[in-house]
């Protein structure tokens, strides 16, 4: 176990929790605590942007690739402690840092995957600078989201390589990265979503046909379930595209912008994780993360439960959007416990096996 | 004495756990030398440097080694990464899996 990584992890991670229950707080649910204008700052910059800072200062294994998790989560700190603005300066911080290892990484490495990982922490780096400037949050939360769809989608077009697609293929995808780019400028200048979501269901149908998951689905086991992960999450992207094409300017507020919002973070984003922390976590916390079929059913209550979110996002049911969201939630420690769980088993029969052969 | 070969040969146990797909058919092992003491050196890449998986991957290499070479007064495995990893260096039978076969 690589104890110096521990405390970044348990800190990001300990923002996903008040994260989840500063979103409870915010759809409706009677909780104490008093942080429900915490939730998009925490999931955004002290949870995914820390684990993704992790990830990259592991990959590098250089000191100063983690000043970016460490202002993630002084930034937390700050922004639950009641100091707001400083925790805006933070997760600036933050996310410039990481915005100069993507560089780095882009300058000794040069490929179309390197420079659109470079994009997404220049995303991250305007949503940041808009939030430090107080901006509301429907203008830059869509950079947050911008952040995420091009970290994953540089390391997916890393990925295709092995499928050898011919260099249209990947110039298209290079382009959409871009327009990506073009789509949230506009969210927040002019508050026209529909550009973005025509964006979104390209990349989606994109990831759809090219990505190597349409390959590693027929195996067995965790690449199988990998590839689920991300197939579904695609669709998730595509549904999140559509939701904005229909909706308009509607997406600036209320159940449009959660529903749209939400099949990216959730649908798109958790299914990443579900699908890549037994392959990640053991890279970075040096323990492994067995795989069993058990992690389906996780998988399973987050599409359901996103299913019924969006569904009463439509039909302006907020009573039973508060419990679809209970059940995003429940998804999320449901995946924790298992994965944890399976890690236990494993040590429990390796324990039994060393004793017996004593 | 374990040959290159052999130890190549185990090498095939390591398996990308998202590809399914193990480490020599992808085309990451540069060079297994094993010099006249017995000592065993491991030339490797990864296919992208911003991948945490470096470290957990010379970890399960130098396990493999070490399980079919018990004797080698030593194992070392380094992550090289200049050639830079390029998708020809993939085996015919991982192109097969991954991408439907070569054109």
């Amino acid at each position: 176990m690589k104890l110096g990584r521990l405390p970044f992890l348990a800190a990001a991670f300990a923002s996903l929790a008040i994260a989840a229950w500063a979103g409870l707080e915010r759809i409706g649910f009677s909780l104490s605590g008093n942080v429900g204008f915490a939730h998009g700052p925490l999931m955004a910059c002290a949870f995914l942007g820390t684990l993704i800072g992790v990830e990259r200062a592991v990959a590098r294994a250089q000191a100063w690739t983690w000043g970016s998790p460490l202002f993630g989560i002084a930034g937390s700190a700050c922004l639950l402690g009641g100091a707001g603005h400083a925790a805006t300066l933070l997760f600036l911080a933050q996310a410039v840092a990481f915005l100069a290892v993507t560089f780095d990484i882009a300058r000794r490495w040069p490929s179309a995957h390197a420079f659109i990982a470079w994009l997404a922490a220049l995303a991250w780096v305007i949503g940041n600078l808009l939030q430090a400037g107080d901006k509301p949050m429907w203008s830059l939360v869509w950079w947050w989201a911008a952040f995420l769809i091009l970290t994953i989608a540089s390391e997916r077009l890393e990925m295709s390589r092995l499928r050898r697609l011919p260099e249209k293929a990947t110039r298209l995808f290079g382009g959409l990265c871009g327009a990506l780019i073009g789509g949230c400028l506009l969210c927040t200048a002019t508050m026209s979503y529909r550009p973005l979501g025509a964006v979104l269901i390209g990349m989606a149908i994109w990831l759809g046909i090219y990505d190597i998951a349409r390959r590693t689905v027929r195996l067995d086991g965790l690449p199988k379930f990998t590839a689920v992960c991300l197939l579904s999450g695609y669709a998730w992207l595509g549904t999140a595209g559509a939701l904005l094409l229909a909706g308009g300017a509607r997406a600036v507020a209320g159940p449009w912008y959660d529903a749209s919002l939400h099949c990216v973070f959730l649908g798109f984003v958790m299914s990443m994780i579900f699908g890549h922390a037994p392959i990640i976590l053991p890279a970075v916390l040096d323990q492994a993360i067995p795989f069993h079929r058990g992690l389906y059913l996780p998988l399973i209550v987050l599409h359901a439960s996103l299913l019924v979110r969006v569904g009463a996002d439509l039909l302006n049911a907020p009573v039973l959007k508060a419990w679809a969201g209970l059940g995003n939630v429940v998804a999320i420690a449901l995946f924790i416990v298992f994965a944890a769980g399976g890690r236990l088993a494993q040590g429990i029969a390796s324990g039994r096996a060393s004793s017996a052969s004593a | 004495m374990a040959t290159s070969d052999e130890i190549r040969e185990a090498l095939k146990g390591v398996i990308d756990p998202e590809l399914g797909v193990n480490i020599v058919d992808l085309g990451l092992v540069y060079g297994v030398d094993v010099a006249p003491d017995g000592a065993i050196h491991v030339r490797m890449t990864v296919t992208s440097p911003a991948c945490p998986m470096g470290q957990w991957l010379t970890k399960e290499v130098e396990k493999a080694v070490a399980a079919h070479a018990l004797f080698a007064p030593s194992v070392k495995v380094e992550i090289v990464l200049d050639p830079p990893w390029e998708p020809s260096m993939m085996s015919d039978e991982a192109e097969r899996i991954l991408s439907g076969g070569r054109p």
